[in-house]
């Protein structure tokens, strides 16, 4: 998607009167836009985190930037909720919301809790939007590396830490994958296909089916009874359910591909190592210019190192 | 003569107006229904299908034929198009312009535009809360209604009955 379709998407989220504070922001390199009441409007690139005046114009000046009232903030909730914040109660709850597009909006703000669940967040302080990036391609690369002789795939974890680009290259592999093989993407966060109403926002392949917020653990059992997946592609694991429930798909014969934060395995312990353990292959990635790159490929059985750049 | 013409006269012009004013009220009280069965159905489908407003004041607009779907159409193609108001401020505007044609007296008014202070922006059982209180005092309105209307219509009877008798006396 080019920057002009890409600023009318996201734009287009907004209420009238808050388009014109990103008037003359280019949004190719944004990843996120953070409003919070009471403080500057801020944007952050890869490289730089700036804030936005009155008019649209980029600025270093806090002084010159425009700030964020509580109204405009409760305004802006209840339109990214289309109006309709009951609607939304258990995306609220799990502390975002999911925009056409797949753009991200991080809550924060004051938690009710009803035992030890969180019924609502209310007073809302603060608003992040993250924007969604598809690098169709980027995991072109790393393909042949996936794979064994016999052309079926390895178990691979990537590992990266938050905003390395984990998701990206998942969601670049299920569409790859999915030109040979039945693949299912068990979605928590809605962050790989990024489902709204019903439909996938970004390309996740033909043969991809997507099993959107279910709990990780629960969606591969789901998965392996009813969708007969080859290749199974999840995000973040790390719980002791999910060992388990990686040990059931694996003893099923499928495949399955995840990700995990962190800099690299060394720092695993615990459940998340012993799930990291059960995998053939590692990728580490890192962010360069902004860019998710992979940094190295880990034969974990034999702890070869592979050139993955 | 032109006294008995001019009594004539004022009785007539103000049998008019009465069937003027029960005509109004017959209107207000129908749209009254309306938006009171508006109210519970926004409540119903809010609990049962869990669709936002948007949604749901366009399924309103296909399924009501009346002022109360118009309002929903109304505030459905608005919403859709994302414009410089809330849905707080487009409700009450509605609101404010479907009194006005309506003849909905100044308290049902106030009702309505109460709601609209918090839809949209409260959870699920505090909307559904709202709603059905809005309704309830919608009701109670209804009631009040019927019950002037019942007495303007004994009032139009009675004067109806007096024009009678007031023409027999003419012609005897």
């Amino acid at each position: 998607m080019d920057e002009a379709s890409l600023k009318k998407e996201i734009l287009m989220q907004f209420p009238l009167r808050f388009r014109k504070f990103f008037d003359e922001i280019a949004f190719g390199e944004i990843q996120e836009i953070r409003f919070r009441a009471s403080k500057p409007l801020m944007i952050y690139s890869g490289k730089e985190a700036y804030f936005v005046t009155d008019e649209g114009r980029k600025t270093f000046q806090q002084g010159q930037a425009k700030v964020v009232t509580k109204e405009e903030l409760a305004e802006l909730f209840a339109a990214f909720c289309d109006n309709s914040v009951y609607a939304f109660r258990h995306e609220i709850c799990d502390g975002f919301l999911t925009l056409a597009g797949g753009h991200r909006v991080g809550i924060s703000g004051r938690c009710v809790l009803k035992g030890n669940e969180i019924t609502h967040i209310a007073d809302i302080s603060g608003l992040n939007l993250r924007i969604a990036k598809e690098y169709i391609g980027c995991a072109q690369k790393v393909l042949p590396l996936i794979l064994r002789p016999d052309k079926t795939v390895a178990n691979t974890v990537f590992i990266a830490p938050p905003q390395g680009g984990k998701t990206t290259f998942l969601r670049d592999l299920s569409r790859l994958l999915s030109e040979r093989f039945k693949v299912t993407v068990v979605d928590e966060r809605s962050e790989i296909a990024a489902i709204k109403d019903g439909i996938a926002q970004f390309c996740v392949g033909v043969q991809t089916d997507v099993l959107d917020r279910f709990p990780k653990a629960m969606g591969m059992i789901c998965a392996i009874r009813s969708l007969s997946p080859e290749v199974l592609i999840t995000d973040e694991l790390g719980g002791a359910e999910d060992l388990l429930a990686v040990k059931s798909v694996m003893n099923a014969g499928c495949r399955i591909i995840t990700s995990m934060h962190g800099d690299s395995a060394d720092e695993f312990v615990g459940e998340k190592r012993r799930i990291y353990e059960l995998f053939d292959r590692a990728v580490i990635l890192k962010r360069k210019d902004g860019i998710p790159q992979v940094e190295v490929v880990i034969d974990i059985s034999n702890q070869m190192f592979n050139g993955g750049k | 003569m032109f006294t008995v013409a001019g009594i004539a006269m004022v009785v007539f012009a103000s049998i008019g107006l009465f069937m003027q004013q029960i005509s109004k009220e017959r209107k207000r009280l129908s749209a009254m229904g309306e938006f009171h069965r508006l109210l519970l159905n926004l409540a119903k489908r809010m609990d049962f299908t869990g669709e936002t407003l948007p949604m749901i004041f366009h399924h309103i607009a296909e399924d009501e034929q009346g002022e109360a779907g118009r309002f929903a159409g109304e505030l459905a193609m608005n919403l859709s198009e994302k414009g410089e108001h809330s849905l707080s401020v487009l409700w009450q505007e509605k609101v404010s312009s479907f009194a006005k044609r309506l003849f909905f007296r100044a308290s049902t008014a106030e009702i309505l535009k109460m709601v609209g202070k918090t839809l949209g922006t409260q959870s699920e059982e505090e909307e559904i809360r709202t709603l059905k209180h809005a309704a309830a005092e919608l009701e109670e309105e209804i009631k009040k209604e019927k019950e002037s209307a019942a007495k303007s219509e004994k009032l139009l009877k009675s004067g109806g009955v007096l024009l009678g008798l007031f023409i027999v006396i003419l012609f005897l």
